[in-house]
């Protein structure tokens, strides 16, 4: 057998678990890179965003600062101007001849009532007592000459306007930032100082009055970074006020001598991390510190970002959900598809593989599939008759193109249609094919052409043909056999017409002439001659019967058969009855045992069992009663009969004589008989295709039996 | 034995001699031996009914009341003559009377076929064919008219 179509596709499922395994490589690339490249985004954005967010605290820190910082100088400025005016007050009066010290109080009242951020205004003499201002009773004799202000205008000639560290003040008992001028006694020398209590809670408010958000802060401090007020207040004032408590970041800016900065720190007073901006006021040793909480700038960043977050985190999930759908999806159609393939290639496989040769022709006769066996068939492949749709036709035997003409023909009006015709094949072999064909119909009904089997059947009918032959020559030989056979007949036709005519003749002539030599001669006869004649005519009268009985048992070989339901029992009985007739003195009993009805020719079969019960009745003469036993029974698919009798017997040794003709066991004149009588019964039963068998025992008795098929009569009792 | 020229009664055909005079003497003893003609064979049978050949003369008026006919004969067969017999007008009203040794089936068919008034297989036994001659005799000759008489 040919092999069909090489490069089938057998290799799907490798194919498929490779396909599977780039498309999930290159999925899980994708998804990696989609989400890379979004990370990146949102880590640039946020990053972009807190940058700006930063830059934006550090320039709105800067600003406030700065704001602090012309505010503060323009205060300072204007407690300045009136520290000048009052020195110029007191160096004026005591240039006049001597303070008045009504006046002096007055002005100095005044004065500070015109500056809302001071609380007093203030002189001490030379020795640092507070000689004058507002609630200053000399006679008190308040001594200030420790205080830093003092201190620093009395040594130090030169150092003009001195802004100190803060103090609890002895005399309101407030926190105030001192500032002082001195003044100088008309002879130039030192005469004492002049000073104003800045109030720390109004350095307070004014720094409080910038917003630096929640947990911002704001502070001032001068060169060696004393706290000098701080906003908002620090829980324990007393410990932070006029210490010197800064972070080294701080520290480092102002000792590079700048007049701007900012930093970020965590170790605050407070512990909260802020950036700070850092403003030199103006023509003063002070600087203004902005400070805003990192958390709190950065809180709208911080809620962006976490949206943001959270908003790449869902687009991670969709990404990796809508990716494993797609997968899924994926990997169903690849298993749709190669459900298909598979399916495809089972019936392909069916198809291909078929050892007859099959195709499918379009309704438009356009070859739409052949089974390579084809070739197998025809010699020619599968693409020769795919290319040319009519070659299917043309190899069809030019005498039988008739019958595949007719068979089209045929198969236009049927949907089932067969024809045998002969194809040449490509090497000029002859085969005969069996044509069947269907027509195919759409799921819609639409007619799609036939579909066709086409068997190599050239076996089969070269068989059919040796078949035929040798059932001719069959016939042929059966038919010189009857010839042989009639002609054998018309033999023995013949030879009984001698017979019956021939040696009746003169059996005829001595029988009668001896009669007449009886009958008209007697008077010359003597008495032995009477009695020779009487042996001659016995004689003659043996020897006709002799004859006829001949005859009849040639007869019986001739006689066409005429078959029919036979009732052996009511027959015997009826011999038997005829039989007692015949010999009335004898005492004779019937023994019937109820034998099965045969099927066979009736008068042949009376003239069996009338043999056979006759012998029965001849051979029990010596008995004084005579039984006579028939039975017979059905054994597997024969009939199988007897007729015992209880006469004379015979010797088993002389068995074989007893069916012959003319052949007896008894001695002549013993019992009447020709001899023709067992042979006449087993010529009968042979014609109805039995056999018989027989069995005695000397002056016992003897039993003769037959058996005849049984199966004719069950199968066709019609006959 | 007898005259041609007399009425003839009775036209035995037997070419064997010995089956002929046992006949002729069956039929004696029953009286029933008035102008018996004995032919020897079929051709002289015919001879002497159409009044031919040796029997050119013969007044073929005047024809047997009965055949008595054997069917073994030399030349023509006993089949043949009753054939010729019972096929011509002339003589298909005689009775014939088939006497034979045969009891073959084959001749008694074909004898009734062709139109045989009685067929008799001859007995080897003398008496019972006297007894069987007689019968046919007196059937025949005493009781059975013919019709051109």
């Amino acid at each position: 057998m040919t092999q069909p179509m090489s490069g089938s596709a057998i290799a799907y499922p490798a194919k498929s678990a490779t396909s599977s395994v780039w498309f999930v490589r290159w999925m899980m690339a994708g998804l990696v890179l989609i989400n890379l490249f979004v990370f990146g985004m949102v880590t640039f954005s946020l990053y972009q965003s807190y940058d700006e967010s930063q830059q934006g605290a550090e320039l709105t820190a800067q600003n406030l600062s700065s704001l602090l910082a012309q505010h503060i100088a323009g205060d300072i400025d204007r407690i300045d101007l009136t520290l000048l005016a009052a020195a110029d007050e007191v160096e004026r009066q005591l240039a006049g001849g001597g303070i008045d010290r009504q006046a002096l109080n007055r002005f100095l009242e005044r004065q500070q009532r015109r500056l809302p951020e001071i609380f007093s205004l203030r002189t001490t003499d030379a020795h640092g007592i507070v000689s004058h201002g507002v609630g200053v009773n000399p006679a008190a004799r308040q001594d200030n000459s420790d205080r830093e202000y003092f201190v620093r205008q009395r040594y130090d000639p030169k150092v003009g306007l001195v802004i100190a560290r803060p103090v609890y003040t002895r005399l309101d008992k407030r926190w105030a930032v001192p500032v002082s001028r001195p003044f100088h006694l008309p002879d130039g020398t030192f005469g004492g100082v002049i000073y104003a209590n800045v109030s720390v809670d109004h350095l307070i408010s004014t720094l409080a009055a910038i917003d630096v958000g929640r947990r911002g802060s704001a502070s001032l401090r001068n060169a060696e970074l004393r706290i000098f007020a701080r906003t908002p207040v620090p829980a324990h004032a007393d410990k932070v006020i006029g210490e010197k408590l800064a972070v080294p970041e701080l520290q480092e800016l102002i000792r590079s001598d700048r007049d701007a900065g900012s930093y970020i720190s965590s170790h605050t007073v407070d512990g909260v991390e802020r950036k700070f901006a850092v403003r030199k006021v103006t023509g003063f040793p002070l600087y203004v510190v902005v400070g805003r909480a990192t958390d709190e700038y950065l809180a709208q960043w911080k809620d962006q970002a976490t949206k943001t977050a959270l908003l790449a985190a869902l687009f991670f999930l969709a990404t990796l959900v809508s990716s494993w759908l797609i997968y899924r999806n994926w990997k169903h159609q690849l298993a749709a598809t190669l459900d298909l393939a598979r399916e495809e290639e089972k019936f392909h496989t069916v198809a291909d593989y078929t050892y007859d040769w099959e195709y499918w022709e379009g309704p438009a006769r356009e070859m739409l599939y052949m089974s390579p066996s084809c070739e197998r068939v025809t010699g020619y492949s599968r693409a020769e008759f795919l290319a040319e749709p009519d070659l299917i036709y043309r190899i069809i035997h030019p005498d039988d193109q008739h019958q595949m003409a007719g068979h089209r023909t045929d198969a236009a009006h049927r949907d089932d249609a067969g024809v045998d015709f002969r194809i040449v094949r490509r090497d000029g072999e002859i085969r005969w094919i069996a044509h069947g064909c269907s027509a195919v119909f759409g799921r819609d009904g639409q007619f799609m052409g036939r579909r066709a089997n086409n068997r190599d059947i050239t076996e089969r009918v070269q068989a059919e043909a040796t078949v035929r032959q040798l059932n001719a020559e069959l016939e042929q030989r059966v038919a010189s056999r009857t010839a042989q056979l009639e002609a054998a007949n018309k033999e023995i036709e013949d030879f009984s017409y001698s017979i019956s005519h021939d040696l009746r003749t003169p059996l005829r002539a001595i029988a009668g002439f001896a009669q007449i030599l009886v009958e008209e001669h007697a008077a010359s006869l003597d008495s032995e001659g009477r009695r020779l004649l009487d042996v001659v005519h016995a004689n003659t009268v043996r020897m006709g019967r002799l004859i006829d009985e001949l005859l009849e048992f040639l007869r019986l070989g001739r006689r066409p058969m005429d078959f029919g339901p036979v009732d052996v029992a009511q027959l015997v009985q009826e011999i038997f009855d005829e039989l007692q007739a015949t010999v009335p003195d004898r005492k004779l009993r019937l023994d019937l045992k109820t034998p099965p009805p045969l099927w066979g020719d009736r008068t042949m079969i009376r003239r069996l069992l009338s043999n056979l019960l006759s012998n029965a009745v001849k051979f029990t003469q010596p008995r004084a009663l005579a039984v006579i036993e028939v039975g017979g029974r059905i054994e597997g698919n024969l009939a199988r009969y007897y007729v015992k009798d209880n006469g004379v017997g015979f010797d088993m040794r002389y068995v074989d004589k007893l069916f012959q003709v003319f052949e007896r066991v008894h001695p002549v004149g013993q019992f009447e008989g020709s001899g023709t009588g067992l042979a006449m019964v087993k010529r009968i039963v042979g014609r109805h295709g039995g056999s018989v068998s027989a069995e005695g025992q000397v002056d016992v008795g003897a039993t003769i039996s037959f058996t005849l098929p049984a199966r004719e009569m069950e199968n066709d009792p019609t006959q | 034995m007898t005259q041609l020229n007399d009425a003839v009664e009775i036209l035995l055909v037997e070419d064997t001699p010995a089956d002929a005079e046992l006949t002729i003497r069956a039929l004696k003893k029953n009286c029933l031996i008035n102008n018996l003609v004995w032919v020897k064979d079929g051709a002289e049978a015919l001879d002497f009914v159409f009044a031919t050949g040796a029997y050119a003369g013969r007044d073929s008026s005047h024809q047997p009341r009965v055949v008595l006919l054997d069917l073994r004969l030399p030349r023509i067969s006993g089949i043949e003559v009753l054939r010729r017999l019972k096929q011509d007008e002339r003589t298909q009203s005689i009775p014939v009377v088939v006497l034979t040794s045969s009891k073959e089936d084959v001749d008694v068919e074909e004898c009734y076929r062709l139109g045989v008034n009685s067929y008799i297989t001859k007995p080897v036994a003398f008496d019972e064919f006297v007894r069987v001659v007689g019968e046919l005799g007196l059937y025949w000759l005493l009781l059975n008219k013919i019709p051109n008489e």
